[in-house]
């Protein structure tokens, strides 16, 4: 019967496919591919190109949207702004009202975002630099230099981190066991930490661009932030020193034309992150150009009347729109909202403030002289005239007012500035119900606590 | 009478034949247990009797007790194998051969004849004279259990000889039931499973729990639960979580995988709960199975049944909301508590709007009614060894809000079925396939139709335009311009091959394959935009794809083998799956018309935003040993190795195995000889240790990922996850006693089981905090998890009178969490979530101790004492949020051809209270009418705080969300189901042409009864309760 036949045949075909089955099973079988949709580790670190995209990945998160820290609406700009006298709310949520109002909760979302954020960044410098030491195939110069553009960026996040939270977990590896229970570690630590990172920078990175626009770190970017950061712990010669050489380092100048200056073209820029996104001239034009009826910030107008009258930073850098009877300020130093190709990055270091940070490390030090030449400097190409300031106090009031208009909306220089010089109950308690001492350091968002038991206090205030 | 296994055993005595119930048919064979059908033994007997001179013809008709023709009824010659089996008609017609009349002359003996048919009593009549018998059956209450036939999947055990725990629901229960997904019909009906619906909204996603939580691994924000069981479809494994990419960003109302299968096709569902049960899963047993198995064609004549109904849906409840009178008073009293003006955007209150407005958003966005509709029509027939079924079935379930929103299925379901003449060889094929097209919008309404204040603006102007109010009110029907589409097409297709090599010995092999593709649309046009917002309005689309696709091989070999009381059942086999995930994310932007947003080209700008493509393969070496004697003694031994591709090298394979035990002592002599009453009683239990690898794939290893763009023209890459090499299986041990009892010929039967199961090696994606750089890492962890329970399931055949049938079943099951142990607890991240010898479920919370009489302010109590309330250091494990107990009562009553079945569900448990799902009484949000008990001058001591928008009160009300303050009973009772059926009888069809028709009503979640404040107790928050589902249909069949 051919039923028959055909069945017979079948039933050795399926025993000799078990018995296959069964010898050449298992281990192999399960043993599969890595997807193709990422690399493992070790191919990443194992050449040249994958290693330089690890870096390049962390600038991209950096500024690939609206949404992240360094961009957009919810930027440290803006949201430290919000929460000096800057800028005035216009948004009906609550979370961005809260930065306003210096009435921050626990579990703010933007809050978490920022501190998420920066320690993503984080880990992701001690990825790279963890796979570049622990690899042999990578150009040794260019690893070098990798490493030291991973350093710069390690320590600039914890410059933000220690400025908006004080005392903060720092964690140097990628091991999860150590940095899922870290305690708080002191400022004064983890300032230490910066220091020696970008001193270890300064020794890596090179003195040209590692391409041909300023978008990269390069030995000047570290000593830009070396200076900020000696200004910031007071060191008042260090910081002076650092600012110095990059006054005197020849490829930076005070761009004459005001417009000019957070072009990619600009003399003055030390670091610029790139805009990235198609088709965007920059993050910062989307959240502050006011089109119409402010939803979101617009600049204080209290803030603009402290413009001397001829400066000219107000007319080039702040806008104005008219709304029926309101007029609303906004900051106009970033104008085109679209481009082929971007003309303006976000100016992250650049010359002018190099000049203040000098001016104010020499007050400190009561050189007079020098601390004017360096505060006209700025004034004169604002088309003011020289400063009246003459001695340490009046000095240091020029220098505040002179940071103040011109480094406006640019990563939080006004709020840092007087929480450092002890000046932000002073200046925002007469203008913001409720300020409170405390405010001045942001909380830790709460998750951390839920999930890190060492973490120990709150900051005080929440 | 006799019962009709004694029967069996008789003829099995007389003839040497052995019969074997398999569901609804009896298979018999020698005692070589060669397998084949009653219809075919029968006629091969009967075949072998041919050469005898035919001396007497016999007939008649034989019918069930409602007077329907009962086809496929077995009628012979007591004592002999002469007989036949009754057409489709119920009608029979046989020979008795010469020799068989003179032989029981001879003897003086009368012949007997024998009608028999699973599910029913015996008949006996003695033959005399007669030529024509008539006979009408009646159900026999031992069938009603006794005869049931479990399965594995791997190997199929009648329950009374079943050491293992398996619980099953047919396809009678399902279509008792207007439901669109099979889990509905499972709710309030088995022990150990606890399956709650978290929203009305069709094809939205439901939670199911056998025998509680075994992992630490649950919660939305993983990507593979690990507390999901695992389901099978024909013998394929089906995804348990939702193939959307983006949680949810296209349809927020999550599409489970289960809504993917007609609940029309099923014949049947099975739980497998134990170790004996599950060990033969292995690594994917630990959450217990869900075995789905498809209709099946049916041999004899061509069947055309068509089952059609219609019906519609509705809300149970309304919550009870602020009206604009009160609503306004909160705010004012609010504004007035905090010390502040109405601001520019206080629109509700601030003049823009009418006061004299007074919306009742419920009635106006939820008021309406669901339409319901299911058409299915099948053809069934075959020959002698062919069978085949051809299902085709169309459901469609639309919203409240409109009937443009909806949930529609097409699916057609063939099943072929062939053996061999010689019964060797034998071929199953089922192939299922289901369109799925499910529209919905970004914002099911819910949430809005409480919270929007009752005094915000019309919907439309006078031109039938949506009103923005001068850009101040976000109008909700501009939500529903965000439509969301999904096309759903699911394709499982399964052959299994047999063939018997020699006697007992057989080799067999299923192959299977199973495509579940997903690709949703998101819209989000301009028109939708309020056009006051100062931003450039620009459309926006979003598309995802995703695809699952499974293939399965298990080859198998099977040895059975009986000598005397001695039955020996010898399983080996393998099985070899890969899986593999497909899915995409593109996201299209700057649309400057509505016009063409389907098209990802449309847009300024189009970018593919997530990518997945992963790999999962599975390999596992089984063997199972199933040893009887007598019928009395039961010995099962299951034993597998099991091989993943989520581990890392040397990690990959482990062994898992179980031992199941059971011994009939209801057969045993001193039982029968001295308790009479007892007619059925078994003691089984079973020991084991299954797994589980419900984990992402590829977590081993540390993958870095491309960025969304590139940056200094470099394309950039980025850590994806915290890698570790080193995490393995997760562990469960179960240990399992039951006892099942049978008293008065099994009208009564009480199985009764106590469990307890130990899940150790915790793989946990442990929350970090985020300086780790990521929030989660994949461990094993130290910590143990114990479930232990009780479950009792009661049968009672209440009446059964000729006409007149009523049984109950009540089952209940109560079940006990705990978190045994958990090494160095303090130290991990878990310290605040979890509590060692509490339950897993138990939420550590803030204890709530009222509002202050003075102040108004939500009050708690300061457990470190440091004059703060905050969550992290205040919190004490005080609210259990799992159920206490849970179960069904189902009643079954007929009447002739009238039958009514009604299952009442009730559940014991606490919840959140619906106010939970609320943000400040004072804000811009309308509120339960409860929180009108509030403080409103010192003195007042009232259950609510006082209203506020800001300061320390509205921190302490977000307090009061995080405290055992919201926490109330939510304890319910509901008629889950209600089926009421009129079978028209024969006498008035049959001149119709028409076979069976049969007409019937039906309801789904009729009426709850429960202390619950909130919307529904079971949902327990502001999503859309279950519907209230109502409809009528016919069954005709031809």
């Amino acid at each position: 019967m051919k039923m028959e036949s055909l069945t017979n045949n079948l039933y050795r075909i399926l025993i000799s496919c078990l018995i296959l089955i069964i010898v050449f099973s298992c281990e192999d079988f399960v043993d599969i591919d890595p997807p193709q949709t990422g690399l493992v580790s070790e191919t990443v670190f194992a050449d040249d190109i994958n290693a330089e995209s690890a870096i390049s990945g962390i600038y991209s998160r950096m500024v690939e949207s609206s949404a992240t820290i360094f961009t957009g609406t919810q930027s440290i700009t803006v949201l430290t702004s919000r929460a000096s006298d800057e800028f005035l709310n216009h948004s009906v949520i609550p979370q961005f009202i809260e930065f306003s109002s210096n009435d921050l909760v626990v579990d703010n979302g933007f809050n978490s975002g920022l501190w998420n954020q920066l320690y993503q960044f984080i880990y992701s410098a001690n990825s790279v630099i963890e796979g570049l030491e622990n690899s042999n195939s990578v150009t040794d110069s260019l690893s070098t230099q990798w490493q030291g553009e991973a350093r710069f960026l390690r320590a600039w996040c914890y410059f933000y981190l220690v400025n908006l939270y004080g005392d903060v977990p720092l964690a140097l590896t990628t091991n999860f066991e150590i940095n899922a229970t870290l305690p708080r570690t002191s400022s004064e630590v983890v300032y230490d930490q910066i220091a020696v990172d970008l001193l270890d920078a300064q020794e890596q990175l090179g003195e040209n661009y590692p391409s041909d626009q300023k978008i990269r770190p390069n030995k000047a970017v570290a000593t830009a932030l070396l200076a900020r950061v000696n200004l910031y712990r007071e060191n008042w010669a260090e910081s002076e020193r650092e600012a110095t050489t990059l006054i005197e380092d020849g490829r930076y100048s005070l761009e004459s034309d005001l417009e000019n200056v957070f072009l990619t073209s600009s003399n003055e820029a030390i670091w610029q992150l790139q805009t990235i996104t198609p088709g965007l001239g920059s993050w910062e034009v989307v959240a502050f150009i006011l089109t119409r009826t402010p939803r979101n910030i617009s600049l204080n107008p209290e803030f603009v009347t402290t413009f001397e009258d001829s400066d000219i930073r107000e007319d080039v850098w702040v806008g104005t729109l008219n709304s029926g009877a309101n007029t609303f300020f906004y900051p106009f130093k970033y104008k085109s909202r679209l481009a082929d190709v971007s003309n303006e990055y976000l100016t992250v270091f650049r010359l002018a403030e190099m000049y203040l940070i000098r001016a104010e490390a020499r007050a400190r030090q009561n050189n007079v002289s020098g601390a004017q030449d360096d505060i006209n400097t700025i004034r004169t190409r604002a088309q003011l005239p020289a400063t009246t300031a003459s001695d340490q106090p009046t000095l240091l009031s020029a220098i505040e007012l002179e940071r103040k208009h011109e480094l406006f909306a640019e990563l939080g220089h006004r709020w840092f500035d007087l929480k450092r010089t002890q000046r932000a109950t002073e200046i925002l308690s007469p203008i913001k119900p409720l300020w409170e001492a405390t405010d001045a350091l942001w909380p830790i968002p709460l998750g951390e606590f839920l999930s890190n038991p060492n973490l120990g206090e709150q900051n005080p205030g929440y | 009478m006799r019962p009709f296994k004694r029967v069996l055993e008789d003829i099995s005595r007389d003839t040497g034949l052995s019969f074997k119930l398999i569901n609804k048919s009896i298979s018999v064979g020698k005692i070589s247990k060669r397998s084949k059908s009653l219809l075919e033994g029968a006629r091969a007997e009967s075949g072998q009797q041919g050469d005898v001179d035919q001396d007497r013809t016999i007939s008649g008709k034989v019918t069930n007790e409602d007077g329907e023709p009962l086809p496929g009824a077995s009628v012979r010659i007591q004592g002999t194998t002469v007989g036949t089996v009754t057409d489709l008609g119920g009608n029979y017609r046989f020979s008795i051969p010469a020799t068989i009349i003179e032989g029981a002359e001879a003897d003086g003996e009368e012949l007997i004849l024998e009608i028999s048919y699973v599910g029913y009593e015996t008949e006996t009549i003695v033959l005399g004279n007669r030529t024509t018998i008539d006979t009408q059956m009646l159900p026999s209450l031992e069938s009603l259990m006794q005869v049931e036939v479990v399965s594995t999947g791997y190997y199929e055990v009648e329950q009374r000889l079943n050491p293992g725990n398996i619980v099953k629901v047919d396809a009678k229960t399902i279509e008792q039931q207007p439901i669109s997904n099979p889990l509905q019909a499972l709710q309030g009906r088995l022990t150990g499973v606890n399956i709650t619906q978290a929203s009305g909204v069709p094809g939205s996603g439901f939670e199911i729990r056998i025998r509680g939580q075994n992992s630490l691994r649950d919660g939305q924000d993983q990507t593979v639960p690990g507390n999901d069981p695992l389901y099978i479809i024909n013998g394929v494994p089906y995804p348990s979580q939702s193939l959307s990419f983006n949680g949810g960003q296209i349809n927020p109302d999550l599409i489970n995988p289960l809504n993917f299968i007609n609940p029309n096709d099923i014949e049947s569902i099975e739980i497998l709960k134990d170790a004996d049960a599950t060990a033969i899963y292995g690594t994917r047993g630990a959450n217990g199975v869900v075995r789905i198995t498809t209709k099946k064609g049916k041999k004899g004549r061509l069947d055309v049944t068509y089952t059609g109904q219609v019906g519609f849906g509705t809300l149970e409840n309304k919550l009870d909301v602020l009206n604009t009178e009160q609503y306004l008073e909160m705010r004012r009293e609010a504004l007035r508590n905090d010390g502040v003006e109405p601001s520019d955007t206080d629109f509700d209150v601030n003049g823009t709007w009418s006061e004299d407005r007074d919306t009742d958003w419920q009635e106006k966005l939820l008021g309406g009614s669901s339409n319901f509709s299911n058409h299915q029509i099948s053809f069934s027939g075959g020959s002698e060894n062919t069978s085949f079924l051809l299902g085709l079935n169309y459901l469609k379930e639309t919203t409240l809000f409109s009937d443009d929103f909806f949930d529609q299925k097409f699916s057609t379901n063939l099943n072929l079925n062939h053996t061999s003449t010689d019964g060797k060889f034998q071929v199953d094929f089922s192939g299922n396939f289901l369109a799925n097209n499910n529209q919905l919008f970004s914002n099911n309404f819910a949430g809005t139709a409480v919270t929007l204040a009752p005094n915000a603006p019309a919907l439309f102007n006078e031109n039938g335009d949506l009103n923005w109010e001068e850009g101040t009110f976000n109008n909700p029907m501009a939500q529903m311009l965000r439509e969301s589409e999904t096309q759903s097409l699911n394709w499982t297709g399964n052959i299994n091959v047999s063939y018997e090599i020699i006697n007992g010995l057989k080799i067999k092999s299923l192959a299977g394959y199973s495509q579940l593709q997903s690709d949703e649309t998101a819209i989000s046009p301009i028109a939708a935009i309020n056009p006051f917002l100062p931003t450039e309005p620009f459309g926006r689309s979003s598309f995802s794809n995703n695809a699952v696709n499974t293939w399965i091989l298990e080859p198998q070999l099977e040895y059975v083998r009986q000598i005397d009381e001695h039955e020996f059942a010898v399983l080996i086999g393998t099985t070899f799956q890969e899986t593999t995930t497909d899915r995409e994310l593109v996201v299209a932007t700057g649309y400057t018309s509505d016009a063409l947003l389907s098209n990802p080209l449309a847009g300024l700008d189009a970018q593919v935003t997530q990518f997945e493509n992963s790999e999962y393969r599975f390999n596992s070496i089984y063997g199972r040993i199933n040893y009887v004697y007598d019928e009395k003694y039961i010995l099962n031994l299951t034993g597998r190795r099991d091989g993943s591709s989520r581990f890392g090298p040397g990690d990959r394979f482990a062994d898992f195995g179980a031992v199941g035990a059971g011994w009939v002592f209801s057969e045993e002599d001193f039982i029968k000889d001295n308790i009479a009453f007892l007619s059925f009683g078994k003691i089984r239990g079973s020991y084991g240790l299954t797994g589980s690898d419900a984990i992402g794939n590829y977590q081993f290893l540390d993958l870095w990922v491309p960025t969304e763009l590139g940056y200094d023209s470099i394309q950039g890459l980025a850590p994806q996850n915290l890698p570790n090499a080193v995490f393995a299986w997760e562990e469960t041990t179960k240990a399992e006693i039951g006892l099942e009892l049978g008293f008065l010929d099994n009208r009564i039967r009480i199985n009764t089981s106590y469990f307890n199961n130990n899940s150790s090696n915790q793989l946990i994606g442990q929350p970090l905090p985020s300086i780790a750089g990521f929030n989660t890492i994949q461990a094993n962890f130290p910590a143990e998890v114990e479930n232990t329970g009780w479950e009792f399931d009661i049968n009672s055949t209440n009446i059964s009178s000729g006409d007149f049938q009523w049984s109950t079943n009540f089952n209940i099951s109560i079940l006990r969490n705990e978190l045994v142990s958990f090494e160095n607890i303090e130290n991990t991240s878990f310290a605040d979530q979890l509590t060692v010898g509490e339950p897993l479920s138990v939420v550590n919370v803030l204890a709530y101790t009222g509002v202050d009489p003075e102040t108004g302010i939500a009050t708690f109590r300061d457990v470190n004492e440091d004059d703060r309330i905050a969550l992290q250091d205040d919190r004490l494990p005080l609210v259990d949020l799992a159920p206490e107990f849970f179960g069904g009562i189902q009643n079954s009553i007929s009447y002739k051809g009238i039958s009514l079945d009604f299952l009442v569900r009730f559940v014991k448990q606490e919840g959140r209270s619906i106010n939970a799902g609320f943000i400040t009484p004072g804000e811009a949000s309308n509120q339960p009418m409860s929180v009108l008990n509030r403080w409103q001058s010192p003195g007042d001591v009232v259950p609510y705080p006082r209203f506020t928008q800001a300061g320390l009160a509205r921190t302490a009300y977000d307090n009061l969300l995080l405290s055992d303050g919201l926490i109330e009973d939510a304890s319910f009772i509901r008629i889950q189901n209600i089926s009421l059926s009129y079978q028209v009888p024969s006498s008035i069809i049959n001149r119709y042409a028409i076979e069976a028709l049969r007409l019937f009503v039906q309801g789904q979640n009729l009426l709850t009864f429960t202390k619950y404040s909130g919307w529904d107790p079971e949902t327990q928050s502001v999503a859309l309760p279950p519907l209230r589902i109502l409809t009528a249909g016919i069954t005709v069949t031809f």
